[in-house]
């Protein structure tokens, strides 16, 4: 192991030494370095490949803007895509470098530098063009979809992240000094306040650099420190550490990711992620700013990295990147990095600023002359070459000469920009400000605040000013908080976007966007072939397109974007930046919404009784149902189909249907209410009946059904679907409350008050019997659709004579507290008699055989009840019913719509399926006319053969004609079109 | 009574609480129907609450209130509750017992444990004692009713196992 290189940082536990591994390499570093701090600790500046030119690249940065050093954690599931800048290592951490084979060091791809003419701006769009379609298809797409993508899809894992939703007055966003300031201020107000940090240790430019001397007489360290205690303490601010903010959305709601195992592997038991959700009323974003770099010949090469980065990694990870860089700037940013470096007993070995020595701090020039620091002034570097990394840095001189200086490390600034991402996303305007050479926070759209370096205001000295000024609306603490600073600077800035080469080659480049490899001459190419809009160039080039959405270089794109079209960069506006602000998991995304917990569950009454007796569960809606009850594990679906089917035609079944909808009607003109609501008419009905009935939508098509028992004139009792339970409650109460408000009458929903069994069969009259034997079930004492109301045993049922079957049968309602009793009873009484529970591809069958059809698979939306045949559904003398009107347009009387038949194969051995294509003629030739669908399709027992219900155009008066089904396989099968009633037309068993 | 979870700081109970639903237009038959019935003078106020010892009657919408047994009532009687209501036209009541399931949340940790599944608002300033509200627990239609000390909420019965549990992973993640 080379010896670490380690400095003074309270943030870095220099005494805990960690070992990861790195491409397969045991890498050392300390508890508190992230990935890349510990591995510029070892000297590794090298640490993955380009996007399309596979180019070597190094750390750019010492935070979450990182472009280059994206690592995939193979001991994380393999985790893609993960800024090593930010990432916390932990003892057996596994890294591996993306976008290269068969190794870092010798990476096959890098060949793609020699074809970059192939590759320049928009040539994915114009593989669009030729030179044929099916280069398209054969070659082009398999290539770039093999190359695209930087790491590889994590393995699955169950991945433990939650959600957290608060509720505050104010949200801050960043602690850093004017985040900690802002919330210092208020201290023990009356606003619920939330300060959120993407850090561990608060206190952001403070920790970060070395800008700052003194704050109100305390070391910065130590005002941190106190300043986090009174916070902490306060009864109104709760801190969130570690916790990025990464969407602003509209009305004050915040969307923020918490790392919880920061530092540590991820645990399976204990919640890594946490997505917080904040609704507030006041947003304070303190989230400071971010510096862009400048575009040069190679500016992409590992020990390239941004000034306020290596001054990061000097003052918050103890780490320094190099003893000699060489520092270029046009701007007064990078001051505090000298000072830094001197301070840790070097000096830079050159110093070039693009700026006249008289537009130079007079401080700058003291420092750099009482530490004989070579100076450039009025000077630009030209461009940098190396191999792996930065070797020789080529420099312009006020006079124009050239002249190389050997160095391994280049810091870079090309000027700070406020963060506006989360003031964009929150829809605040933006203005271009011509002195800072950067866009800032000018009209928010919401109540925002933006303080400090977000706000664009880069004067340490007056942060406290402004938060006065800014915050009085919440009748904060006055601060008059003393900032004494290591450099005295008043930020000033050169303009300086982008240097042209001092010679051009195939393989050097000039680089506007790392992450996307997009160069100067990409955006050029992209504006000479007319995309000189910026959201087109934007799309065309990929510029700033990446995950780190140009964060260190869009403004530049801009600045170089408006000197070629000759334009002020706010003429040429600027592009939106979208949430997220960093990549965040799909796990922390669905939190614990996944797995068991996937979509809510409903459950009847009686579950447990399915559960225990093997039933393969559907889920219908949210509901689980069972399915059909096998006898044993070998028993097949089909099998036990045919078995429950022919069980109820020749015994009986029951059928939990607790999940049909049920609606109690109520009031004095409930009667005209039932009767505008469904198509029936209910006046002649007498109280103690039954009716099946429809209700339509307003355009006259199919919307639900059910059976109304009447119990009175005002009174009824309607069950619906158990898929438009809701549905028909919030029509009726739509109808009740806007359409006829003068209509007296009340719903409530009573489907979960009750649980329902559909016992059928013929043995179901001595079942129920022997179950309930105070009640007679004789024909005449019960007849066909109507309904009795009963006490059994201290408590209220219902029991209506109607089924689904087809065979004689009941429906039993009892509250569901006590449904257990009752299923008991009739498997103990019914055991004698055959009687058997069935599921819902048997209640699906028998219903089939008897042309009973089911809402959603028998219609679509676009039928109407003549097409059903169900005309006699239909209240012929009503003045109105819902969707009445709509059942005499051009479009629903024409005869040729589809319309519901039944279908029988020709060759009883032919099977039907459900979809297939009703077509007339026996070979297919595309396009062949189709006739229609098939909806419903099973294997009958009783029958012996497959069978099936269809929608077919003028299907009422193919009856009795043959035609074809078409096969998914081109094939198709001989059938006959007969009417949808498959058993017992003359409904003898139905009351028997 | 059965008692879901304690741990966490929070204690979560399932109560065997009935309830009537009352639909009507709060005209003075109405209320005075409710008032001689059950000594309880309906709110006018949405989402308001009145209660006794024996039951708590909320305002859930402008023509419907609940009426929640906090003692538990015989069956009889709470069907002649119902029959007594359902004489007057203008009203419908429908008895909800086993329509629903109640749970109780109580314990310092109760606002962050019920905020893992909801976006609502539980804070004095916003949901005040002796209100109600209606709002998605873990996506599913609750009804809360506050109280000093604790809340009250319930929701539909077939829910009642996928709540629990989803309560029971909010207290230990």
């Amino acid at each position: 192991m080379k010896e670490l290189k380690t400095n003074s940082s309270p943030f870095v536990n220099f005494n805990q030494k960690i070992s990861f591994l790195f491409d397969g390499k045991k890498i050392f570093g300390f508890k508190g370095d992230t990935i890349a701090s510990a591995l510029l600790r070892n000297n590794i500046n090298l640490v993955g490949r380009s996007f399309k030119y596979h180019r070597p690249r190094g750390i750019y940065t010492c935070g979450i803007e990182e472009p280059n050093a994206l690592v995939q954690i193979i001991s994380e599931y393999s985790e893609p895509n993960t800024r090593a800048t930010i990432k916390k290592i932990y003892e057996g951490m596994e890294v591996e470098s993306q976008n290269r084979w068969p190794s870092l060091d010798n990476d096959i791809g890098s060949i793609n530098s020699l074809f970059s003419p192939l590759f320049s701006a928009g040539f994915y769009y114009k593989t669009f063009m030729g030179p044929h379609k099916s280069f398209w298809k054969k070659i082009y797409e398999p290539i770039i979809r093999r190359a695209a993508g930087l790491g590889k899809p994590p393995k699955e894992f169950k991945a433990l992240s939650s959600h957290l939703h608060h509720n505050v007055d104010i949200v801050i966003v960043g602690a850093g000094l004017n985040g900690l300031l802002a919330a210092k201020s208020l201290i023990n107000t009356n606003h619920d306040i939330l300060l959120v940090d993407f850090d561990n240790h608060l206190g952001g430019i403070i920790n970060n650099s070395a800008k700052i001397l003194s704050i109100d007489n305390q070391s910065p360290k130590e005002w941190v420190k106190s300043t986090v205690e009174a916070i902490e303490k306060s009864k109104n601010i709760k801190i969130l550490k570690n916790t990025l903010v990464t969407t602003y959305n509209y009305i004050n709601h915040l969307i923020a990711v918490e790392d919880k195992h920061v530092g540590s592997r991820p645990s399976e038991n204990k919640v890594n992620n946490i997505l917080h959700k904040m609704r507030t009323n006041h947003v304070i974003l303190c989230n400071g700013h971010i510096e862009r770099f400048l575009s040069f010949q190679n500016n992409d090469l590992p020990g390239i990295m941004l000034a306020s980065s290596f001054e990061k990694y000097i003052c918050r990870y103890g780490t320094l990147p190099s003893k000699e860089p060489v520092i270029f700037s046009n701007n007064s940013n990078s001051n505090s990095l000298i000072y830094s470096i001197i301070n840790q007993g070097y000096k830079p070995k050159a110093y070039i600023d693009s700026r006249s020595g008289e537009n130079i701090e007079p401080e700058l020039f003291d420092l750099i002359r009482k530490h004989d620091i070579p100076l450039y002034t009025n000077s630009q570097i030209k461009g940098v070459s190396g191999r792996k990394r930065i070797e020789k840095i080529l420099i312009e001189d006020s006079t124009g000469g050239l002249s190389e200086i050997h160095s391994d490390f280049l810091c870079v600034s090309g000027g700070i920009n406020p963060d506006v991402h989360l003031f964009t996303q929150s829809k605040g305007l933006l203005d271009w400000d011509e002195k800072d050479l950067t866009y800032k926070p000018s009209k928010p759209f919401q109540p925002t605040i933006t303080l400090g370096s977000a706000s664009g205001q880069f004067n340490l000295e007056k942060v406290s000013d402004e938060i006065n000024e800014k915050l009085k609306i919440f009748k904060n603490k006055v601060l008059d908080t003393q900032i004494v600073l290591n450099t005295k600077e008043s930020y000033q800035i050169e303009k300086l976007w982008e240097i042209s080469p001092h010679k051009s080659s195939m393989w050097s480049k000039s680089f506007i966007d790392l992450q996307n490899d997009v160069t100067t001459k990409d955006i050029r190419q992209a504006i000479s072939e007319g995309f000189d809009r910026i959201e087109h160039l934007k799309r065309y080039t990929t510029n700033s397109m990446g995950t780190d959405q140009g964060k260190i270089s869009s403004i530049n794109a801009l600045g170089i974007v408006s000197d070629l079209l000759d334009k002020k960069v706010n003429e040429v506006g600027t592009t939106i930046y979208r949430p997220p602000y960093a990549p965040l998991s799909f796990a922390a995304i669905a939190g614990r919404n996944s797995y068991e917990f996937y979509d809510p569950e409903r459950k009847s009454p009686i579950h447990q009784w399915h559960k225990d007796n093997g039933a393969i569960f559907e889920d219908v809606g949210q509901w689980k149902r069972p399915w059909y009850f096998p006898l044993n594990s070998s028993e097949s679906m089909h099998d036990a189909v045919q078995r429950e089917s022919k069980n109820v035609r020749e015994f009986a079944g029951v059928l939990d249907g607790s999940t049909l909808g049920k609606i109690e009607i109520k009031g004095k003109d409930a009667l005209s209410f039932m009767n505008l609501i469904y198509t029936n008419s209910f006046s002649k009905m007498k109280p103690g009946s039954a009716r099946y009935a429809l209700m339509l939508g307003e355009d006259g098509m199919v919307k639900d059904d059910g059976i109304i028992s009447k119990i009175s004139e005002e009174h009824f009792i309607a069950t619906t679907t158990t898929g438009g339970a809701a549905t028909v409650l919030g029509c009726m109460e739509e109808y009740a409350q806007t359409e006829w408000p003068n209509l007296n009458v009340y719903m409530n929903s009573i489907t979960e008050q009750f649980a329902t069994f559909n016992i059928s069969g013929p043995k179901t009259r001595e079942i129920m019997n022997k179950v309930f034997p105070e009640i007679d079930f004789s024909n005449d004492a019960f007849p066909f659709m109507t309904f009795q109301f009963h006490n059994y045993q201290g408590m209220q049922i219902r029991i209506l004579r109607a089924s689904f079957t087809g065979e004689m049968g009941y429906e039993i309602y009892i509250p569901s507290k006590n449904a257990a009793k009752i299923w008991d009873q009739l498997h103990s009484f019914g055991k004698d008699f055959g009687l058997i529970p069935y599921g819902t591809e048997t209640m699906h069958l028998l219903r089939a055989e008897k042309g009973y059809i089911i809402i959603g698979q028998d219609t679509d939306g676009s039928i109407t009840p003549i097409d059903l045949g169900l005309n006699w559904t239909i209240g012929k003398t009503k003045q109105d019913f819902l969707g009445k009107r709509s059942l005499t347009r051009t479009d629903t009387i024409r005869t040729d719509r589809k319309q519901l038949v039944g279908i029988t194969p020709s060759n009883k051995e032919d099977h039907l399926t459900e979809g297939q294509h009703i077509i007339l003629n026996q070979i297919i030739k595309t396009p062949t006319p189709m006739l229609g669908h098939i909806t419903s399709s099973y294997q009958s027992p009783t029958l012996g053969h497959s069978f099936g219900l269809a929608v077919i155009k003028d299907g009422h008066s193919l009856i009795g004609t043959k035609a074809f089904a078409s096969t998914p396989d081109q094939k198709t099968i001989p059938i006959e079109i007969v009417k949808p009633v498959f058993y017992d037309e003359e409904n003898k068993r139905l009351v028997s | 009574m059965r008692e879901v979870i304690r741990s966490n700081e929070v204690e979560i109970k399932i109560l065997p609480y009935q309830q009537i639903i009352i639909r009507g237009n709060g005209n003075s038959e109405f209320n005075n129907t409710l008032n001689k019935l059950f000594k309880l003078l309906p709110p006018t106020d949405n989402l308001r609450i009145v209660l006794n010892e024996e039951m708590v009657l909320s305002k859930l919408s402008f023509d419907q209130w609940n009426l929640i047994f906090i003692k538990d009532i015989k069956e009889e009687k709470l069907q002649i509750f119902i029959e007594k209501l359902n004489k007057i036209s203008g009203i419908l009541a429908t008895n909800f017992s086993d329509a629903q399931i109640f749970f109780q949340i109580k314990g310092q940790n109760t606002y962050p444990t019920l905020n893992k599944l909801t976006h609502f608002d539980f804070r004095e300033k916003s949901f005040k004692p002796l209100t109600a509200a209606q709002t998605l627990l873990a996506r599913i239609d609750c009804t809360f009713i506050k109280f000093d000390d604790s809340i009250l909420f319930s929701c539909n019965r077939s829910f009642g196992d996928y709540l629990e549990d989803r309560l029971i992973d909010a207290v230990n993640f």
